[in-house]
C-alpha cells in the first residue's frame, strides 16, 4: 500500500482493527448504502456538496454511503479518512495546502483539488476506530467546536445504528440456530415416538390406558386383537364396561371393585398377574393375565390414570386345567386296578392256612387281571411322559398289515359283541415299527368298542393311493361334536360325555398320534353326530 | 350283637369290586346284591329294602351322585345309610354333595369294608 501522508497511518493494533471493522460485516452490503441519509445530512448541515460515510479497511477505504463523489471505494494511502482513524477524535484540516502531512496527497495535488477535510471517526464499544462520518470541500473552511461536536454526535449516530444491525443480526442468526436446533429435536421426537408407537403395536402383550375415570383412551393393536375390537370401539368403553361381561376365574360373575384395574386406582400400587375371565358375546369365554400400572404425575405425586398390559392365558389355562383333570383321572385310574388287587390278595391271605381251591383260583385270576391293567395303564403313562420329551423310538421292519390288523382284532372278536369287517389292499406289505402300529390300532379299534358300544358293524378299510396307504376305521355310533374333534390328539384331552364314565387315561389317542406321526404319516378323524366316527391313518409307503 | 337286617345293596360298575363285596361280606352273613349301573335306583332299593348301602361315585348311568340324592329326597328311602364309594382323591366332598353317610376309599381294607358296614348298619337300626 502505498502511503500518500507524511506520517505513519498503520498503528499497532491495526489487525484488531480490521476484525472489528470485520465484525460488522457491513463491508459490500446494502448496509453500507443506507447511510446515505445520513451524508445528505451532514452534506446539508454544513453546506457541503461532498459528505461520506466511510469504512476503513485493511487495503481500501469504503464509501457507498456518500453525496458527491463519483466513486465508492479508494485505496488506503490516498483517503484522507486513513488520518481520521488515527486518534479517537475529530480530524479537521482548514486548508490542506498549509498541513505538511497532506501535502503531497494526490486528492490536494491533482484534479480533485481537495481544501478542506473534516471527519468524525467510528469508535466501535470496544475503542477500535473503524471509519469515518466526514465531508470534504474544494475551499478552505472554517471548522468549529460547535460543528466538530455535531460531526462527531452524527458519528455516535451512526456507530449506533452500525451496533444495532450487528445485534439484529446476530438476534436473526440465532434464532434460525434455535429453529434449527427445534426442528433437530421435533425429529427426534418424532423419531421416538414412532420407536415407542411400533414396539406397542408390535408386541404381544395387550396395552390399555385409562384416565382417572376409568375411560380406555389408548388401546394397542394387540389389545384390540385380544379383546376383539376397534381402536374406536375401545375408547368408547370403560375398563370396567358391563359389555365387556367380565368373570373371576371360577366362572362368576366379577364385581366391579375387584377388577385389578380398579384394585390398582384405589390403591395406588400396581397389581401383577391377576387372571380374569371375558365372556365376548359372540365366541367362548377367554382368560386373560392383566398387570396394572398407577400412572402418577411426576411434579405433585397425583395419580393421572393407569396402564395395563395384559395377556392372553386361556390356553395356558387349559392346559394347566387339563393336566389337572389328568392328574385325578391317572389317580383314580390306578387305584382301580389296585383295588381289586388288595382286596384279592387280602381275601387269599385270610385263607392261607385253610384255602378254598375255587376261590383261591378266582383270586389268582382277578390278580393278574389287575395286574395286567395296572402295567398297561402304566406303561401308557410312561410312553405319553417319553413322547412328549421327544424320546420316542422306532424299530422298523417289513410285515404285511393283514397280520398287523387280524392281531389287533382277535381279542374283539373273540368277545364277539362286534363284527369287525375288513376290506381293501390288505395284503400290503409295509415297513414300520410292527409293535407300536399294533398299539395305534388296538387304541383306535378299542375306542370303537368303548365309545359306540351299539354299533354292531366295525369297518376297517385299506386304500393304496400312490405313494401312501390309507387305513380306516369306521363305527356307526353316536360319533363326536365337531367342536371336540380339533382337540382329540392332544395329550391331556378326554371327550367330555358328562355323567358317564369311561376308564382309561385318554392318552390313546396323544401317543397313537405321535407314533404315526414319527412314521412320517398322518391321522385324523371325521364324524357326524347321530351317524358315526371314521378314525383314518396315513403310512407313506418305501 | 346281631343284626335284624342283614341285606345290602351294592352299586359299582367294576365287577371285580361287585364279586369281592359278594364274596367278603356274604361270609360274614350278609345277603348281597349286587349291581353294575345305578338306573331305577329308586324301585329297587324300595324291593330290596336293605340295611345299608354301597355306592360308588362313577357308575353309569347317572353317576353316584345323582342316585344318593335322589334316595336321601325319597322320604320312604333317606333313612338307609349310603356309604360312598371312590377312588377320586376328592372323596369327602363327593360324600358331601351327594349327601352320603359316610365314605369309604379306594383301595381298602378288607377289614375296614365290613366294620362300616356293619357300623353304619346297627347305627341306624337304634
Amino acid at each position: 500500500m502505498k502511503n500518500t501522508f507524511a506520517t505513519e497511518i498503520i498503528l499497532p493494533n491495526e489487525q484488531e482493527r480490521i476484525d472489528a471493522l470485520r465484525r460488522y460485516r457491513i463491508l459490500g452490503t446494502y448496509a453500507e448504502i443506507s447511510f446515505k441519509n445520513i451524508a445528505k445530512l451532514v452534506a446539508e448541515i454544513f453546506k457541503s456538496s461532498i459528505a461520506m460515510i466511510s469504512l476503513v479497511d485493511g487495503e481500501e477505504v469504503y464509501f457507498g454511503s456518500n453525496v458527491g463523489m463519483d466513486t465508492n471505494i479508494g485505496p488506503r494511502g490516498e483517503s484522507f479518512c486513513s488520518l481520521t482513524v488515527l486518534k479517537p477524535e475529530v480530524n479537521v484540516i482548514e486548508n490542506a495546502l498549509e498541513d505538511p502531512i497532506v501535502a503531497n496527497n494526490p486528492l490536494v495535488c491533482g484534479d480533485f483539488g481537495l481544501r478542506f477535510y473534516a471527519g468524525a471517526p467510528l469508535i466501535t464499544h470496544d475503542g477500535f476506530l473503524i471509519g469515518t462520518v466526514c465531508l470534504v470541500d474544494k475551499q478552505p473552511r472554517k471548522f468549529n467546536d460547535h460543528d466538530k461536536a455535531i460531526l462527531e454526535g452524527m458519528a455516535n449516530l451512526v456507530m449506533e445504528q452500525i451496533e444495532l444491525r450487528l445485534q439484529n443480526l446476530n438476534d436473526a442468526e440465532q434464532q434460525i440456530l434455535i429453529n434449527n436446533q427445534l426442528a433437530a429435536s421435533n425429529e427426534k421426537l418424532f423419531a421416538s415416538e414412532q420407536r415407542f408407537q411400533t414396539i406397542l403395536d408390535t408386541m404381544a402383550e395387550g396395552v390399555g390406558i385409562i384416565d382417572l375415570s376409568g375411560q380406555l383412551i389408548y388401546a394397542n393393536a394387540m389389545a384390540q386383537h385380544i379383546l376383539g375390537l376397534t381402536q374406536s370401539e375401545i375408547k368408547e368403553r370403560t375398563f370396567d364396561d358391563p359389555k365387556w361381561k367380565n368373570l373371576r376365574v371360577d366362572g362368576s360373575p366379577l364385581p366391579d371393585e375387584e377388577h385389578p384395574m380398579a384394585i390398582m386406582m384405589r390403591t395406588g400400587l400396581p397389581v401383577l398377574d391377576y387372571e380374569i375371565g371375558v365372556q365376548p358375546p359372540d365366541r367362548e369365554i377367554f382368560y386373560i393375565s392383566i398387570n396394572a400400572a398407577p400412572l402418577v404425575d411426576q411434579q405433585n405425586g397425583q395419580l393421572t390414570g393407569g396402564i395395563g398390559t395384559f395377556m392372553d392365558v386361556t390356553s395356558r389355562r387349559r392346559v394347566l386345567q387339563q393336566k389337572d383333570e389328568f392328574i385325578n383321572v391317572a389317580s383314580h385310574e390306578l387305584r382301580t386296578p389296585v383295588t381289586s388287587l388288595k382286596a384279592a390278595m387280602q381275601i387269599m391271605g385270610r385263607m392261607k392256612e385253610n384255602p378254598n381251591p375255587i376261590v383261591l383260583s378266582k383270586m389268582i385270576d382277578q390278580s393278574n387281571r389287575s395286574l395286567d391293567k395296572l402295567t398297561s395303564l402304566i406303561t401308557d403313562l410312561l410312553d405319553s411322559s417319553r413322547i412328549s420329551q421327544g424320546k420316542l423310538k422306532l424299530i422298523k421292519s417289513r410285515f404285511k398289515l393283514e397280520k398287523l390288523i387280524s392281531s389287533c382284532c382277535s381279542h374283539v372278536r373273540e368277545v364277539g359283541k362286534h363284527d369287525i369287517i375288513v376290506s381293501g389292499a390288505i395284503d400290503t406289505e409295509i415297513e414300520a415299527d410292527e409293535q407300536q402300529l399294533e398299539q395305534v390300532f388296538v387304541n383306535i379299534i378299542n375306542n370303537a368298542v368303548k365309545y359306540a358300544p351299539d354299533s354292531k358293524e366295525i369297518i376297517i378299510n385299506v386304500a393304496k393311493t400312490g405313494a401312501e396307504l390309507k387305513i380306516s376305521v369306521q363305527d356307526k355310533g353316536p360319533g363326536i361334536p365337531s367342536n371336540q374333534l380339533e382337540h382329540l390328539f392332544e395329550q391331556y384331552y378326554r371327550v367330555d360325555y358328562s355323567g358317564l364314565h369311561f376308564s382309561g387315561l385318554g392318552l390313546g389317542l396323544y401317543i397313537s398320534s405321535e407314533i404315526i406321526k414319527k412314521h412320517g404319516g398322518s391321522i385324523g378323524v371325521e364324524s357326524t353326530v347321530g351317524s358315526g366316527t371314521t378314525f383314518w391313518i396315513t403310512l407313506p409307503l418305501s | 350283637m346281631d343284626l335284624l337286617n342283614k341285606k345290602i345293596a351294592v352299586f359299582d360298575d367294576d365287577e371285580d369290586i361287585l364279586s369281592i363285596c359278594d364274596f367278603v361280606l356274604g361270609s360274614s352273613g350278609w345277603e348281597v346284591h349286587t349291581f353294575s349301573d345305578c338306573n331305577d335306583v329308586i324301585r329297587r332299593i324300595t324291593e330290596i329294602n336293605p340295611a345299608v348301602i354301597l355306592m360308588d361315585n362313577w357308575i353309569p348311568a347317572s353317576g353316584g351322585i345323582v342316585a344318593t340324592q335322589l334316595l336321601k329326597n325319597s322320604a320312604a328311602l333317606k333313612h338307609i345309610p349310603v356309604i360312598y364309594f371312590s377312588a377320586n382323591s376328592k372323596i369327602s366332598e363327593l360324600a358331601e354333595q351327594a349327601g352320603a353317610d359316610a365314605y369309604l376309599a379306594k383301595p381298602f381294607d378288607l377289614d375296614d369294608l365290613e366294620s362300616i358296614v356293619f357300623q353304619n348298619a346297627k347305627n341306624q337300626q337304634h
